[in-house]
């Protein structure tokens, strides 16, 4: 086993690197087939508040469980 | 971890710090030296009641609260640091295994008892827990310096102040808070972090154009072979700072236990192990 690794991903760089790739790359798509991935930037998928920039509409919904958080972070920017 | 190996990871770190000291230390303070000239000049030849004005509204904001409830109001100050640091960690990883090959001193260290293992890892190591040790004690010096003048000018100005010593619990809970945010960075951020030494460990020139070419060559490729863009997706997901900001204790835990925060250290560590065998592979 040892020898055909060293023979084929071990020969050169190249090999190597390419190995590393598909790996890296068939793990991604694997991984995104199963749990279904979309991208979560847009959403900005946090703990903290809720928006989503494709219903601009709805507002941002602020969390309750970390109301303390957002308490500070208002303050800080509109005072009390 | 026997005495022998915890020792050989001290020398490889510091091996590290001595040689990129500029990069892990000399960056900070210079953003530091930059942000007290602005802090002096507000404070020399900005408008004074403006400046008083400013003083008792910060008063009104944080009246009664207590120095850890404190602590993330002022993280906004470590942002210029934490920029500086992330600049400053790129251009270290995507050089640091491409240096050793390019002056020889890869044949030097494979010539000693070190397993390439422990040199990547250091390297690893070095890049997410020690530079930021330097940053966050940059940070609370600056922030040290900018509570006793604020207190000073409060009380030259006769301003009611949160006060030296709920600041000094606020500046401590603000550096244990940023440190754990930059941790949990460098964790989230790891398929990064082995892609850029993959490559610093791969490429003969230009390791820095290596790694983003062949990022947008295989996300392309993976849109003709697949018909899909999950590595784009990925990417994407992975640039939020939400998922690695810490703004109390308790948090750090929940993100590091997330989902996507282990399966990023799986892939991480795979590609950090190519960049290891990579080492093999001296020029």
């Amino acid at each position: 086993m040892q020898n055909l690794v060293n023979r084929t991903v071990l020969r050169n760089r190249y090999t190597l690197l390419l190995t590393v790739l598909v790996s890296y790359i068939l793990l991604i798509v694997i991984e995104g087939e199963i749990t279904n991935r979309e991208p979560q930037a847009y959403t900005f998928e946090n703990p903290y508040f809720d928006i989503d920039v494709n219903a601009p509409d709805e507002g941002l919904e602020i969390d309750q469980a970390t109301e303390q958080n957002e308490i500070s972070i208002r303050r800080l920017f509109w005072g009390r | 971890m026997n005495n022998f190996l915890l020792r050989q990871y001290g020398a490889l770190i510091k091996r590290e710090l001595l040689e990129h000291r500029n990069l892990f230390l000399g960056g900070p303070i210079l953003v530091a030296i930059l942000l007290l000239a602005a802090l002096l000049w507000v404070i020399n030849f900005g408008a004074q009641d403006v400046i008083v004005v400013l003083l008792t509204q910060a008063g009104e904001i944080t009246e009664g609260m207590r120095g850890s409830a404190l602590a993330p109001l002022l993280m906004p100050m470590a942002v210029p640091f934490v920029i500086t640091l992330f600049i400053g960690l790129l251009a270290y990883l995507i050089n640091t295994l491409y240096q050793d090959r390019r002056d020889m001193s890869i044949l030097f260290w494979q010539s000693m008892p070190v397993a390439n293992i422990n040199t990547v890892m250091s390297k690893v190591i070095t890049a997410g827990f020690i530079a930021p040790i330097f940053m966050v004690a940059v940070l609370v010096v600056l922030m040290l310096v900018c509570a006793f003048s604020i207190t000073v000018l409060a009380a030259i100005n006769d301003v009611d102040s949160v006060g030296l010593g709920q600041m000094l619990v606020a500046i401590l809970n603000c550096a244990l808070l940023v440190y754990m945010t930059v941790v949990l960075a460098g964790l989230w951020l790891l398929p990064t972090l082995g892609w850029l030494l993959l490559f610093s460990a791969f490429a003969k020139s230009q390791p820095l154009m290596w790694a983003i070419v062949t990022f947008i060559l295989i996300a392309i490729l993976e849109g003709l072979v697949f018909d899909t863009q999950y590595l784009a997706d990925w990417s994407e997901s992975r640039s939020g700072f939400y998922s690695y900001l810490v703004l109390q204790p308790s948090d750090f835990f929940d993100r590091l236990f997330s989902y996507d925060m282990l399966f990023g250290i799986f892939l991480g560590s795979l590609i950090i192990t190519g960049a290891t065998y990579m080492r093999r592979f001296a020029d």
